[in-house]
Order: C-alpha cells, then structure tokens, then sequence
C-alpha cells in the first residue's frame, strides 16, 4: 500500500506538472494583458498535433521533434495575436472582446483539427520505454521523463522572468502598464510574446503526455478547464502559484484515485477549487504577484 | 526645447484641456501649478504620449511628440516621474531602476547610471533589494525619480514629486530637485506646493479649469495677487 501510495503520488506530481506548464501559460496571459485564454486548450491541441507529426511524418526524434514543435507553435501565437487579438485590443472600449474571440478561435481550431487530422485518436510510442524500479517502486520512464523535462522548462522559465530583459518588461506591463510604457517598454510587443510562450508552454505540456493520453482534436477541453482552475486556486496571473496550485491539484487527483476511486478525482479537485475560493478568493498568491 | 502648441484634449466626451500652449527652454525648471483637476496630469500624460491630443501641436527640438508612441517617447530623451509614483511594487528597487534604462539608448550604461542614482539618494543603496511595494512613500519617491534619472534624460518630468510626504522629506526631494537642474536636466514640475515650486522655478504656467490661466517667471507669478490667495493662501 505504501509503495502504491508513493507511486501514485510521483504520478500525481507529473500529470501536477502538465497543469503547471498549462496554468503558467494562461497566468502570462492574463498577468500582462488581463485576458482570459480559451483557445488555450487548443493551442495545446495543435502542439500535441504539430509533436505527432515532426515524429511520424519526418521521423525526427522526440528530444529534437518536440523543439520544433514548441518553435512552430511560438510563431503560431506570435500570429494569433497579430491577427486576431491586437486589432480587438486597439479598439477603445472593446476591451471584452478579446475574450470572446478565443472562445471562438478554439471552436475554429478545433473543428479545423477535426477536419484536417481526422476524429481518429493518434498514439505516439513512450520516447523512453521500460520501468525503472527502486525500493519497490516501480515508475515508467517516460513519467519520470516528463516530470524531469517540465520542472527543468519551469525552473528556466522562472530565470527568463526574474533575469531577462524581455522577462522582466513582461513582469513590469503586468504589474503597470502605464509606467511600463513611460520607461520605453512596447507593451503591445510583450503581449505577442506572451502569447507565443504560452503556446509554447502548452505544446511541451501536450509533446510530453502525448504517448501516455492521445492525440485528438478534443484533448484540450478537460485540460483547458483543470488549467482554469489551477490558475484560480494559485491566484491568476501568479506563475508561482500556478505552478504550486498544478502540483497540488495532480497530487491530489491522484491520491484520490488509489484511496478512493477514480470517478471521485474532479469531485475533489473542483472542492479544493471551491474551498479555496472561500477562504482566500484570491487564491494562494494573488494576482500581480510576479 | 519643448513647444506644446493649443493642445484640445478629451477624456471620451469630456474636454479636459482647452487650447494649452506653453513652451520649456534648455536647462530652465518651469512649473505648472493648479488645484486637483485643473489639468495638470492629464498635460503631462500627453506630453508622454500616454493620450493623444485632439487638436494642437506638441515639439521637442523638432520632433512631433503627438504623433509618437508612448514607448519611444523615452528615447528622445524624456523622462516622466508619474504621479502617485507607479512604481513596480512587486520589483525590487534594482529592478526598478534597471527597467528605467530599459531604452535600447541607455541600456549598457545601466549600472554607471545606478551608481549616479545611488550617490544622488544614498537611501535608496541600502534598500536596493527591498521590494517596492514595501518603502516608505519618501524613499519611494525617490526611486520613482531615480528611475526616471536611469535613461539620462534632457527632459525630466516630474508629476507631484512632494504629493503625501512629510515637510522634511518635501524639503529634501525639493533640494535634490535643484540639484538635478544644476546638473543641466531641463525639469517641468508639477507641483501642488506652489510655494516650493515657485521658489524654485524660473518659470510658471497657472492652469486653471483646463486652460493655462497666467504665466511667466517664477517670482512674477507669486507675487500676482490671485495666485497670493488662491495658491499661496496668503
């Protein structure tokens, strides 16, 4: 029972990592434009599509398929926000309908998927076959790759907002727009960037999970909404959080899983959700915390 | 230097700025004073290119501000120290000051500006990792005009720099203020301390319900009898 009770932990921290890379994105979305993402599960679709492809079709090899994926999928938001986000924002008094927008983007990319690439689920083969085992405790690799690869990106990633130029006018349009233009930062040019990253985010999260769940025009929805509220729980905007509030929730579901049954893991993660909400709205950090 | 030309400007409906023209000259420190709502910040927000004016002119040795993005404002070599401060609270004060030489022309200069910040507001070196958000209003202030200091503008502007600090303190930001035109920064200072302003300056505009009311050299200025009882309280 207890290695049972460990192992399902480890697995609980790695699908907690996926939401991580997923809320992230979402929350630097939201920190510097103060938009919700809803096409975001969509973006995480198509890196999972673009991953499937730069493996099957040009039988590149995982560690260089899924980079050319998370770059294809950078351009892909740097586009998305040229195209259909900045117009809407330039616009005095619009300033809901970016929103809407990508609610209707994700229905557009999803049909288009379902369309282009068929309804039939695509499986990829797990990067690193086997089972590693070690007092007892038995984990696929390819689980233990993922955790590795996502806690590496999001360590990275904390470095890039913290040290970079580029991360740290991100963080300052996020806490001060105006205050960040007085200082010479394009603040319409961090939100392209914010959004190519996020894209990027998810792809890896979809690249990495990809042999474990499948391929499919639909695998965002669910996610898409864990992510919501992963970012909820950790307070929105709050990469921090985020990433705290992802493991958490994985964790949890997980547990739940071997003590309970699988069928009671939303029931769980939503009653963390709404306890949260109750007794600190703000979720853990609040917003602007980065 | 700086020639603001008629400007008309409007908040949606709402005119806030009735035809302001006034003009800033090399090394000078010219104030602009008027109670809240005269228009004071919302002249300096233009002149940033945070909003756009609806009619009129705005030059800076040549160049239309009024048809520039915020953004590049800065380098042409214009700071703004915005009221109420608008620090990054969540920043320390090093990072603060280092998005203030965010500008591609003062970026490799950045650390040699920081230590010209550090000699001018010894106070703000030993809080240089301190968080924002967490100084005292004084200390605050002077990171919000250090920050500005970081780009080595020509222009420097400053808007309420003294708003909600204690008179030693005001006195203090006063003299490090007349320090930084000595050093041959042109200032245009909003001040609701006319007081200190007028002493300060060589020259002042008198805004009143959006339109510049009165102006000229500092001293003229105070000793004009409506602005002895409205400003001065004498």
């Amino acid at each position: 029972m207890t290695s049972q009770l460990i192992e399902q932990g480890l697995n609980g921290l790695m699908l907690g990592s996926i939401y991580a890379l997923m809320a992230s994105g979402l929350s630097l979305i939201f920190g510097s434009m103060k938009m919700l993402n809803f096409a975001h599960g969509e973006l995480y679709m198509l890196g999972g599509f673009a991953t499937y492809f730069a493996v099957t079709f040009l039988g590149l090899p995982w560690w260089l398929a899924i980079p050319l994926a998370m770059g294809l999928m950078l351009l892909a938001g740097f586009a998305i926000e040229r195209v259909v986000i900045e117009p809407l924002l330039r616009r005095p008094g619009w300033d809901d309908t970016p929103i809407i927008a990508t609610l209707g983007l994700g229905v557009f990319l999803q049909n288009a998927a379902l369309l282009l690439f068929g309804a039939q689920f695509k499986n990829l083969p797990y990067f690193i076959e086997g089972t590693g085992s070690f007092v007892g405790i038995r984990m696929a690799y390819q689980r233990i790759l993922i955790l590795v690869v996502s806690v590496a990106v999001m360590a990275l990633f904390a470095q890039f907002l913290r040290r970079s130029k580029l991360g740290m006018a991100l963080r300052a349009v996020a806490q001060d727009r105006d205050a960040a233009r007085l200082q010479g930062i394009d603040a319409q040019g961090t939100y392209m960037w914010a959004f190519g990253i996020a894209a990027a985010l998810a792809t890896l999260a979809a690249a990495m999970i990809a042999p474990i769940f499948s391929v499919n025009p639909w695998m965002g929805l669910t996610l898409l909404v864990k992510a919501f509220a992963v970012c909820v729980v950790g307070g929105l905007g709050s990469i921090g959080g985020a990433i705290l509030a992802g493991i958490l929730l994985g964790t949890a579901e997980s547990l739940t899983v071997v003590l309970l049954s699988s069928q009671w893991k939303d029931v769980v993660s939503f009653t963390i959700l709404i306890i949260v909400l109750w007794v600190r709205p703000s979720g853990f950090f609040g917003t602007k915390e980065w | 230097m700086l020639e603001v030309g008629a400007i008309d400007v409007f908040y949606g409906d709402a005119q806030a700025l009735h035809g302001v023209s006034f003009e800033v000259h090399e090394g000078e420190i010219v104030t602009l004073l008027g109670s809240n709502g005269a228009g004071k910040t919302t002249t300096v927000r233009t002149l940033s290119g945070l909003i756009r004016p609806r009619k009129g002119t705005i030059t800076f040795r040549g160049i239309r501000l009024d048809k520039i993005l915020a953004h590049k404002v800065v380098s042409l070599g214009i700071a703004h120290a915005p009221e109420g401060r608008h620090l990054f609270q969540q920043m320390s004060v090093r990072e603060n000051l280092t998005l203030g030489a965010y500008d591609a022309s003062a970026w490799n200069d950045r650390e040699e500006s920081m230590e010209r910040v550090f000699r001018l507001f010894p106070r703000l070196k030993e809080r240089s990792k301190q968080l924002a958000g967490t100084l005292s209003g004084g200390e605050q202030q002077m990171c919000a005009i250090g920050r500005a200091l970081m780009t080595r503008p020509n222009l420097l502007i400053l808007d309420e720099p003294s708003l909600g600090l204690a008179p030693n303190l005001v006195e203090m930001i006063f003299q490090v203020i007349a320090e930084i035109g000595e050093s041959g920064i042109t200032i245009l200072l909003i001040e609701q301390n006319a007081h200190l302003a007028l002493q300060l300056a060589h020259r002042a505009y008198v805004l009143e319900n959006g339109r510049v009311a009165l102006s000229g050299p500092g001293r003229e200025v105070a000793a004009n009898e409506h602005v002895r009882q409205a400003y001065l309280g004498l």
